[in-house]
């Protein structure tokens, strides 16, 4: 791995909270350009980007998505695939989507509302993650739309039913706050194979009935 | 060369030790400020602002074995956590998570003295009536939810006097860069800034200089001691600015890690 790091690439690592200086080109416009693609594709705690020096992104593997076992293998393969795409010539495609070790499970457009009242109004997305019998790590980004409301994104073990009924409290986790034109990303692993629910709402800082559409690409790693 | 400096320090001569402990000056999530029961626990000082030490007890920071210049060895922590509790009784360098150490490398050696170069990771339990009632309330089990100041690392340098057998230079120091604690309590952590915290000794009759017969580099013996905690220390790792220079002159593509905190320290 150290070999393949020194000898393929240039390695370089930046805290998250340098990246206002640094996108204001504070160490230069290469800089600024590679920590505005980290800025764009932030997730969590750690984010794993590998990038042309022109800051194309070639793949975007956030660390908490990576899967459980084997990581240093599946590292590999993701510096294998991104040295694979460096050296061909389909970059622009990457940019939509940038290789990941995920496999795409689902894709999701729906709506969300605002509760009128004390009552949640939930949008519910099942996920069947069944097939993964040895468990798995998802990577849900979500695209919040232009309309109104921001939006709340909470994952929950179970299937919709058991999901209206859980308090907030009882989230594995979630992407709070999303505004409109927002991303958010949710990165949980689980054990063993199981179904889990996203559950949308407005979030408090919508107007009461407001509306949005988002939607929610869900992979998983394994 | 090498030189066996496990006896060097016999006399019985006394070293006074300062400790500054400055105050929380920035942080990413506020958390040592968020109530006021968040800030008194946070409100931290050096338990003694001043102590004395044999000169002795500065063994702990030296090799057992004949060592050359560039070598590592590790420290025992018994030794090296009665120095940091001076600052606070409850310094450990067992940590709840995270690389554990002390190492230390010879990095200069004249015919009257030697350079040592520190790296110590260390953290420092934290409590308060307020939050021992809230673990209560919580019902939370002995070590859960534990109060911790956790430095990314303690760099330090120590010069003895060879000749006199006595503690010239001593400093053990955060370094200064900003992100350089984590802090743990009521279930959240938040990565913080401490401008200084730090024990100093120096020997106020011993400031001439030094002509050094063999040495490394301060960076090269702080990377010596890097790569005894972490194994990605071997990882070429540049400036972002100069890692896309370097890409583009040497064609390769950039291998970015955007991280909370440092990664080559514990301050996350």
């Amino acid at each position: 791995m150290i070999k393949t790091l020194n000898e393929k690439f240039v390695n370089t690592w930046v805290f998250l909270r340098e990246l206002p200086e640094l996108i204001g080109g504070a160490r230069g416009e290469g800089a600024s350009l590679v920590a505005t693609k980290l800025q764009q594709y932030y997730s969590d705690s750690v984010d794993i980007l590998t990038l042309t020096s022109k800051a194309e992104v070639l793949a975007h593997q956030p660390e908490m998505a990576l899967p459980y076992r084997n990581r240093a293998q599946h590292y590999l393969t993701l510096l294998r695939r991104s040295v694979e795409a460096f050296d061909g010539k389909f970059l622009s495609k990457l940019e939509a989507r940038p290789i990941s070790l995920g496999r795409k499970l689902m894709e999701v457009l729906h709506i969300f509302r605002a509760s009128a009242s004390d009552i949640p109004d939930y949008t519910l997305v099942e996920i069947d993650a069944t097939s993964f019998e040895h468990g798995g790590a998802f990577h849900i980004e979500i695209q919040v739309g232009g309309g109104d409301a921001t939006g709340t994104f909470e994952l929950f073990e179970g299937d919709k039913e058991t999901a209206i009924d859980e308090s907030s409290d009882d989230a594995l986790t979630g992407a709070w706050d999303v505004p409109p034109g927002g991303t958010g990303q949710i990165l949980h692993r689980f054990e063993r194979g199981q179904r889990f629910t996203l559950r949308a709402t407005g979030s408090r800082l919508s107007e009461t009935e407001s509306v949005n559409a988002f939607t929610a690409h869900i992979s998983v790693a394994q | 060369m090498r030189i066996d400096l496990n006896n060097v320090l016999q006399r019985s001569a006394s070293v006074q030790v300062e400790a500054h402990w400055e105050s929380i000056a920035d942080s990413t999530f506020n958390l040592h400020n968020e109530y006021s029961e968040h800030a008194e626990m946070f409100d931290l000082s050096p338990e003694f602002p001043i102590k004395e030490y044999e000169s002795d007890a500065f063994k702990a920071f030296l090799p057992s074995s004949p060592v050359s210049v560039g070598d590592a060895w590790e420290l025992d922590s018994d030794g090296v956590v009665q120095f940091l509790r001076q600052f606070r009784p409850g310094a450990t360098t067992t940590l709840y998570q995270g690389k554990e150490g002390a190492f230390a490398c010879l990095r200069a050696l004249s015919a009257e003295y030697a350079e040592i170069t520190l790296r110590i990771h260390a953290d420092f339990a934290l409590s308060s009536i307020a939050y021992e009632k809230w673990r209560r309330t919580n019902s939370l089990k002995e070590d859960e939810c534990k109060a911790r100041f956790i430095p990314s690392q303690f760099a330090g340098r120590l010069v003895v006097n060879l000749k006199q057998s006595t503690v010239r230079a001593f400093s053990l120091s955060l370094p200064p860069r900003n992100s350089n604690v984590d802090i743990n309590a009521y279930g959240c952590a938040d990565m913080v800034f401490v401008p200084r915290m730090e024990l100093l000794a120096t020997d106020a009759d011993d400031q001439g200089g030094i002509a050094w017969g063999i040495s490394v580099t301060e960076e090269e013996a702080r990377k010596t001691l890097e790569l005894k905690f972490y194994k990605f220390a071997e990882i070429e790792w540049r400036p972002v600015e100069e890692a896309v220079e370097l890409a583009k002159a040497t064609h390769r593509p950039i291998h970015a890690i955007l991280v909370w905190g440092a990664l080559d320290d514990e301050s996350c």
